[in-house]
């Protein structure tokens, strides 16, 4: 997989978090990240109303 | 009548553990002395004429992410192992001590709860009991397989997107995931915290329901443990299912069960008369939200260990802790938005019916090493793909029990079916698991390990 905006992203990211990652970590967390971005897609464009607002985030069952 | 001394029960277990466990690996730790002590404590009882508690003598074990007083809590890490040990028992395993069962020991996982296979790189892989050298499932498979190799009657898990209902489906035992916030967490290596469930594996319905019961009851310490009360399911056991409306799942779960799931699926519903197949609401996108949530919480969890011990975590799931730590913010929110909506959309689907079926996995076990399987033709990740189908179910929170079917015979490998009822109602599931008992279709089957 060829994405530099992604490698940036992980690299710049991880060192956000203190973490510095081998170029082979880089790599196998990149194709996790990229798999979820495309899950994570489907969550972006569902059609959300302007009430379904984030309360009691923890409480599942009332 | 005579009966076996407790202690007697205890020495004759520990010595078949120590023979089934050199193949099956379930065991990180036994906790022999333990075990003695509360035998004999039963044994005196019985012998000064005192009642005994309602699971004297049951012998069990725990997922090793559950606190035992004196032991380090592993959750099947390494880098735990230098901890110190924990100054309490968890609250589930207090109150089976309080019943009278007597704890053996700790049982392997994957690290941290993250994995569907317990393939654990620092402990080694747990085998399925019913096939040496194939997966238990996980992340609770020391659990099932415990159980279903018949080294303790019951055992103690926790389901997270399917860490209970995937290896009961795959070693043939019964599992229960009670409600979201139904029993106490207390005490245990959490994993996710707003999905993260504890529950139980027993060899048969009685004993799924009495430990369930048990293990109930509010518990002031533990803010994810939202139940006011004790909801006895025992009395109610017995009552049969024809009074409930039960239907099928369709759609996405019939999309991504193989033709064994299938089969195991038809043979219960036949059971259970249930003829109608109902759609389960935005199933796929349940489980996107789920992983993502998963993934981002339990990354955040364990920024430490990124930082610290990268090299010394499990390899299966290190990388997926790191990415979860790294998605962006947007994408979480966007996922507990839906949760909110998903929630209501399945609290609605249960008001046309009272106990829903589906397969747990969509296979059943494979060999250990395995990193692709076929599901109706599609090629998916063997790890990943086990919890597909109980993923969407207990992001809603809904309890669950995992009965075993065996679709091709009992000399052939176990394939779970979820019994999945509304919120705060087990008693359905596991009155549907007692007539799938009762009628045949469901069962544990003892096994004769060969090392």
């Amino acid at each position: 997989m060829n994405n530099p905006d992604l490698d940036s992203y992980i690299a710049c990211a991880s060192e956000l978090h203190q973490i510095t990652l081998s170029p082979a970590q880089l790599e196998r967390v990149k194709t996790h990240l990229s798999r979820t971005m495309t899950i994570a897609e489907k969550l972006i464009d569902f059609p959300f109303l302007d009430a379904d607002e984030l309360v009691e985030i923890y409480r599942l069952v009332d | 009548m005579s009966k076996t001394p407790f202690r007697d029960v205890v020495e004759n277990l520990v010595q078949q553990i120590q023979i089934n466990d050199a193949v099956v690996n379930a065991f990180t730790y036994l906790s022999l002395n333990r075990a003695r002590a509360e035998a004999d404590v039963l044994d005196q009882m019985s012998k000064d004429g005192m009642p005994l508690p309602p699971l004297a003598g049951i012998p069990y074990a725990v997922k090793n992410l559950f606190d035992i007083k004196g032991v380090t809590t592993l959750a099947g890490s390494k880098v735990l192992k230098k901890n110190p040990p924990a100054k309490d028992d968890a609250v589930l395993i207090q109150r089976l001590s309080a019943a009278g069962a007597i704890l053996l020991g700790a049982l392997n996982m994957d690290e941290f709860a993250y994995g569907f296979t317990t393939e654990n790189t620092h402990y080694g892989a747990t085998h399925n009991p019913h096939k040496i050298g194939y997966i238990s499932g996980g992340s609770s498979g020391g659990s099932a397989a415990a159980v279903a190799a018949g080294m303790v009657p019951l055992s103690l898990g926790s389901d997270t997107n399917g860490s209970i209902r995937v290896p009961a489906s795959l070693c043939g035992v019964w599992g229960l995931k009670p409600t979201f916030g139904r029993l106490p967490r207390f005490g245990s290596y959490s994993f996710v915290d707003s999905i993260d469930h504890v529950g139980t594996f027993a060899k048969n319905v009685d004993l799924l329901c009495n430990s369930y019961d048990c293990l109930q009851g509010p518990y002031a310490g533990d803010p994810s443990c939202i139940t006011t009360k004790i909801e006895k399911t025992s009395t109610t056991l017995s009552q049969g299912v024809k009074d409930l409306r039960i239907g099928v799942l369709g759609g996405y779960f019939e999309q991504n069960s193989g033709p064994y799931a299938r089969k195991a699926l038809e043979l219960v519903a036949n059971a259970l008369s249930a003829n109608e197949v109902v759609n389960w609401p935005n199933a796929e996108m349940a489980r996107s939200a789920a992983f993502v949530i998963t993934a981002s919480e339990g990354g955040t969890k364990h920024i430490n260990h990124l930082r610290k011990h990268y090299e010394d975590l499990e390899p299966l799931s290190v990388d997926r802790f790191m990415s979860g730590l790294l998605q962006p913010a947007s994408w979480y929110l966007k996922a507990l938005k839906f949760r909110k909506i998903y929630r209501s959309q399945v609290f609605d689907l249960f008001k046309n019916w009272d106990l829903l079926l589906a397969p747990c996995t969509p296979v059943h076990s494979h060999p250990i090493g395995t990193e692709w399987i076929d599901i109706n033709g599609a090629q998916m990740s063997a790890r990943a793909s086990m919890g597909i189908l109980t993923q969407p179910i207990s992001f809603a929170g809904c309890p669950v029990v995992a009965a075993p079917v065996w679709p091709a015979g009992e000399h052939n490998l176990p394939i779970g079916i979820q019994l999945i009822a509304p919120p705060w109602r087990e008693d359905v599931a596991l009155r549907a698991a007692k007539e799938l008992e009762n009628k045949g279709v469901c069962k544990t089957v003892p096994i004769a390990i060969v090392g």
